[in-house]
């Protein structure tokens, strides 16, 4: 069980008479997670707030605040139950079964398309198709690739806090060999599409302290992202390329989307203010099953 | 053939001898007046007989004629202050182009069902996507369209209202489709236009004809927009959403909303509040109901697309998925203009509608399918390429050289979704004027209906444009093509034809409403033509004054020129030397880049005009047209003319603006406005030049100054009525700033403005206003005054200018005040992500 606090504030300068916000902070429901609560609060309290299901089956909360601030606070509580699917049944599939070409049902043509091909912030881009080519030897199977994908990142790009910001293109990560995890899920969902997989960049948490003796995960203190292939009769393979690992029972997932702008944690405009960079906490903690019910 | 037949046919072959040129049809395309034998075709008659009377006299008469009302009308297609310099009237031909009722009727059903197909899809596509589930659509011809907005899946689901098809005649006689608008398609007011126009220009003889009607399309239009409106109790508010007078369609937004008694509205116009849409109204914020909207939808809402736009309104999406606004059309109907769709349509139409497709797409194939693809790469330098999303950019595969062919294939062949290749397929040609005779051009037919998804009324006729000449099938308006309006002839006569139309029961919408931004432009355009006013006053009486003492070099005249030179600092720094020469002051009022001159002031009065082009009546719009050409004119040969030239018909053209605006603007729809900004400029110009002026006083130059000033003020006249020739300074001081009569004092400005403040009081009796408080401020001390304590230049000085230094911070502060209540929208916006 794992439980996560996300804080976000914004310190204007002056007055912010209006505000419009969307917010991907709701943790998803699906066959890797339960989530068993969620809250989000504002303030100053919004005049009107709503939520809704987008495109992609995430949770996105819509908010209007009216009153003159100074500050914006969005804290997003949340349990979440992570859920342990074995990958076993992967090793037998090859990676060529598992592109968009290979799917035959309409419906689930519909559902993936978008996934299929490159978008605004994973745009085509040759030479990262020629780097993922040298691995998809034909027949390999998917988990080898999506594992070797995820270590060949790990190895050949350095982890660099500040030295990307959200217009970061992927050719810039590429030309540089340094990024965040963003850029990181960026150039993997690139990479991928290019062999006509359903790829998916994924917004969510990493644990904050895990077992003793382990250390501490990189990009636990902010929110986090990843990547996730679909597999056909599966579902998402996710896969953490900022830390060589795969996504089990220490990551929450928040959203999936085609890359980071279908689900920034928090988007939005305000009148007057000023420009200013919000602050981000994060706390992701393991908590028992004794301790579901306190605290909130 | 019968010898009666040949007699007939050389008959009808000489009356095509037009204007002693022969109307010669382009072989291998559709005549729409001449059949294939030369003979022409029976609705034409009638026209080619008056074309055969058509002297290149009658043919020069028409195209001024045209002109010459389509001015009278202030009628433009073109963009205001373009930096490229591009200013195009709009190109109408005023020759129609004839249908024949039995061809229309085949139009209008099919114009019909097609909206019906298109309306059901976009239902579809943006609910359960039945057609994508069951594999009649590719996925990637939907959801890889940049126009597929995923944002907008899923809300109250609303009918695409307005759909507008270019249509084409292909060789064969058949009309076929070329393209579908659906985003905000516009043209129709422009045939309203044209009609009115052509009709009148082309005299009683074609006029005659039975034309069916434009009327009821508009009462239609009005009627189906009112039925959009979410709320059904109260009459609805509807307003046109326009991205402003950058864009080139906007005379036909301004044109729209005046006619349909709605209105004109930009982006910061409207707020979204709780998920609903609110306009900004001086008073307050009212709710909006339905939106005609004709901002591109990936421009509409920097929220949720986007971000870097500011035509749209934060949260417009969200109040549309809610269903709090009715929206012509919903965002997300710009993917319908997807040229990939057609070659889908007959399916669709099965699918959707259980029909058979009545209107047969140009033959087009949609890259995104393997086959299609290769057939397009195979035949390229016979198809036109489009892309999905901009449809209105045509490549001709084969004008392209062979390094931009093998980058456009390598193009297609990454993004193969994204592409289509389209038949080229010559367009009919049509009688059109040119400039000594009549000739044929190809057209393209650009057809309007409005409805709720079940039901299409399509306007008879439409907007046909013609190519700019015999070899090019591009008709765009920015390649010199010009439009010409299209007659549907039916058998009925127009005046039954109106009457029998049976209208279903018109809900009543309520009335126009003057938005916060018209009634700030209103205020600042009246400051601007005022100050340009007072300007100009002055710099007569200073030239005056410069060509006296040149031609006489009196030292008085020097003293009172160089005692005037802070007046032109009020308005702009003259620089050092004391005497402001007549160069500088031409530059002062010409020179477009001089902060403060006259041609600064009246381009920032004539912008805001533009902004508020809805309100102004036609004769108030001439004016302001007259101000314009007479400033560009003016700005154009400012090296050869000599001041005197121009500074007069400037006063005259501003005099003549506002006797039309105060005979024509009512009070509610921006005439209070347009008044106080005027009231409170001569009031702050007054009490500033006076100001400046008591300062310079010395003895030398008094008389000559006094009068120079009162010139500038235009009361020298009404001063020698009053005291003849008695010029002192307690009768100037008098006159100028306390007597109540004058129209040009002080006072009287001051106290114009205290009825229209009483009327923007919301509480009159709870007691007076801030701003009302804030004018008796002013007001009191003015009325408690006596100017015998001025009557001296020392006293002018030393008692005079501290007292008018107050009631000038009094005034200015009051000017803050108004803007503050009146027109706070303009904040800026900080957008922020993460």
């Amino acid at each position: 069980m794992l439980r996560v606090r996300h804080e976000t504030r914004y310190d204007y300068r002056g007055t912010a008479s209006l505000a419009y916000e969307l917010a991907w902070q709701t943790p998803l429901n699906d066959r890797q997670q339960n989530c068993l609560q969620h809250k989000i609060r504002i303030d100053p309290k919004p005049k009107y707030q709503t939520t809704k299901v987008d495109f992609f089956g995430n949770t996105v909360t819509y908010f209007e605040v009216h009153k003159p601030h100074h500050q914006l606070t969005v804290v997003s509580d949340a349990m979440v139950e992570r859920v342990y699917r074995s990958r076993e049944p992967l090793v037998a599939v090859s990676w060529e079964s598992c592109r968009f070409e290979a799917l035959t049902d309409a419906r689930l043509r519909a559902q993936f398309t978008q996934f299929a091909y490159p978008s605004q912030q994973a745009p085509a881009h040759p030479e990262i198709a020629e780097y993922v080519a040298a691995l998809a030897v034909p027949g390999k199977s998917i988990l080898l690739l999506v594992s070797e994908l995820t270590q060949a990142i790990y190895t050949d790009f350095k982890y660099c806090t500040g030295s990307t910001h959200i217009d970061t293109t992927v050719s810039e990560v590429w030309e540089t060999r340094e990024g965040v995890c963003q850029d990181f899920a960026h150039i993997a969902v690139t990479a991928l599409r290019s062999l006509g997989m359903m790829t998916a960049y994924v917004s969510g948490y990493l644990l904050t302290h895990p077992a003793e003796g382990e250390t501490k995960r990189v990009g636990a203190d902010a929110s986090h992202a990843w990547y996730a292939v679909f597999v056909p009769g599966y579902g998402w393979l996710h896969s953490d390329p900022t830390n060589n690992i795969w996504v089990e029972d220490e990551h929450i997932t928040v959203a999936l989307g085609r890359d980071y702008g279908d689900v920034p944690p928090l988007k939005g405009l305000c009148y007057g203010g000023g420009k200013r960079q919000p602050e981000v906490m994060v706390t992701v903690e393991r908590i028992s099953k004794e301790e579901v019910g306190y605290g909130y | 053939m019968s010898d009666v037949i040949l007699a007939e046919r050389i008959l009808k072959q000489a009356s095509l001898d037009l204007t002693g040129t022969p109307y010669l049809p382009v072989s291998g395309a559709y005549d729409e007046m001449v059949d294939s034998g030369a003979g022409v075709r029976d609705h034409w008659q009638r026209f080619a007989g008056y074309f055969s009377r058509m002297t290149p006299a009658e043919i020069a008469r028409l195209t001024r004629e045209t002109e010459r009302r389509l001015k009278e009308q202030g009628v433009n297609y073109h963009v205001y202050h373009d930096p490229k310099g591009m200013r195009r009237t709009w190109q109408l031909d005023p020759l129609p182009v004839l249908l024949d009722e039995k061809d229309w009727r085949q139009l209008d059903a099919g114009i019909q069902q097609r909206a019906r197909l298109f309306s059901a899809l976009l239902q579809d596509i943006y609910s359960v996507q039945r057609a994508l589930k069951q594999g009649i659509l590719p996925p990637e011809l939907i959801l890889m369209h940049p126009g597929f907005l995923n944002s907008m899946m899923a809300g109250v689901p609303q009918p695409l209202s307005l759909f507008a098809t270019d249509f084409t005649r292909g060789p064969d006689g058949k009309w076929w489709v070329l393209a579908d608008r659906t985003q905000g398609p516009s043209g129709a007011g422009y045939v309203l236009e044209a009609r009115i126009v052509g009709k009148r220009v082309l005299g009683t003889e074609p006029g005659e004809l039975p034309i069916a009607p434009l009327a009821p399309f508009f009462q239609h239009f009005k009627r189906h927009m009112a039925a959009l409106s979410p709320d059904k109790q109260r009459d609805p508010t509807i307003v046109l959403l326009s991205p402003g007078i950058g864009n080139e369609v906007y005379f036909e937004h301004a044109y729209l909303v005046a006619q349909l008694g709605i209105t004109l509205v930009q982006g910061d116009d409207l707020t979204v509040r709780q998920g609903k849409v609110y306009l900004k109204t001086v008073d307050d914020l009212r709710q909006v109901d339905v939106i005609i909207r004709r901002v591109d939808d990936l421009f509409c809402d920097p929220l949720n697309f986007r971000s870097d736009s500011y035509l749209g309104v934060p949260g417009l999406a969200q109040a549309q998925l809610l269903g709090k606004v009715g929206m012509a059309n919903p965002l997300g109907a710009g993917l319908l203009e997807s040229p990939g769709l057609l070659p889908f349509l007959p399916k669709l139409a099965k699918f959707y509608l259980n029909e058979d497709l009545l209107m047969p797409n140009v033959a087009t194939w949609w890259c995104g399918q393997k086959s299609e693809c290769s057939h397009v790469l195979a035949n390229f330098d016979q198809m036109v390429i489009k892309t999905v999303d901009r449809a209105a950019q045509v490549i001709f595969g084969g004008q392209l050289t062979q390094a931009q062919k093998v980058e456009l294939k390598a193009q297609i062949k990454a993004q193969p979704w994204l592409y289509v290749g389209q038949q080229m397929i010559s367009f009919s040609t049509v009688p059109t004027l040119t400039s000594n005779s009549i000739e044929p051009r190809h057209m393209v037919l650009r057809t309007f209906a409005v409805g709720d998804g079940e039901h299409y009324d399509v306007m008879p006729g439409g907007l046909a444009r013609v190519s700019p000449d015999v070899n090019t099938f591009v008709v765009s308006g920015q390649v010199g093509g010009k439009s010409k309006d299209a007659w549907v002839l039916s058998k009925m006569p127009a005046s039954r034809d109106l009457a029998s139309v049976k209208m279903p029961r018109q809900r009543r919408t309520s009335a126009a409403v003057l938005t916060s931004r018209a009634a700030e432009h209103l205020f600042w355009m009246a400051r601007y033509l005022e100050r340009t006013e007072s300007l100009l006053r002055l710099i007569r009486a200073y030239v005056k004054r410069l060509e006296s003492y040149q031609d006489y070099g009196f030292e008085s005249d020097l003293e009172v020129l160089g005692a005037l030179k802070p007046q032109f600092d009020m308005y702009c720094s003259m620089g050092k030397n004391r005497l402001v020469r007549i160069e500088a002051v031409q530059a002062f009022l010409l020179n477009a880049q001089q902060v403060g001159g006259m041609s600064f002031n009246l381009h920032a009065a004539i912008e805001s005009a533009y902004t508020a082009r809805d309100l102004w009546s036609g004769d108030c719009w001439r004016a302001v047209e007259e101000l314009e050409e007479l400033l560009e004119y003016s700005e154009r040969n400012w090296s050869v003319l000599a001041l005197d030239q121009f500074t007069q018909p400037f006063l005259t053209a501003l005099l003549a603006f506002w006797g039309a605006a105060q005979e024509s603007l009512a009070a509610d729809q921006g005439g209070m406005w347009l008044q106080i900004g005027r009231r409170l400029e001569r009031a702050q110009n007054t009490l500033t030049s006076i100001y400046h002026l008591c300062l310079e006083c010395t003895e030398s130059c008094e008389d000559g100054l006094r009068e120079v000033i009162l010139e500038a003020h235009d009361c020298l006249n009404s001063h020698r009525r009053r005291y003849g020739t008695e010029l002192t300074y307690y009768t100037v001081w008098h006159h100028i700033l306390l007597e109540p009569t004058n129209p040009r004092s002080l006072v009287y400005s001051l106290r114009k403005l205290e009825p229209m403040l009483q009327r923007l009081n919301p509480n009159p009796h709870q007691g007076l206003m801030g701003l009302e408080k804030r004018i008796l401020a002013v007001l009191t001390p003015l009325r408690l005054a006596d100017a015998s304590e001025w009557s001296s230049a020392e006293l002018s000085k030393s008692k005079l200018a501290p007292f008018l230094l107050q009631l000038k911070q009094s005034l200015f502060q009051f000017g803050q005040d108004i803007e503050h209540q009146y027109f706070k929208h303009a904040q800026p916006v900080t957008r922020h992500f993460r």
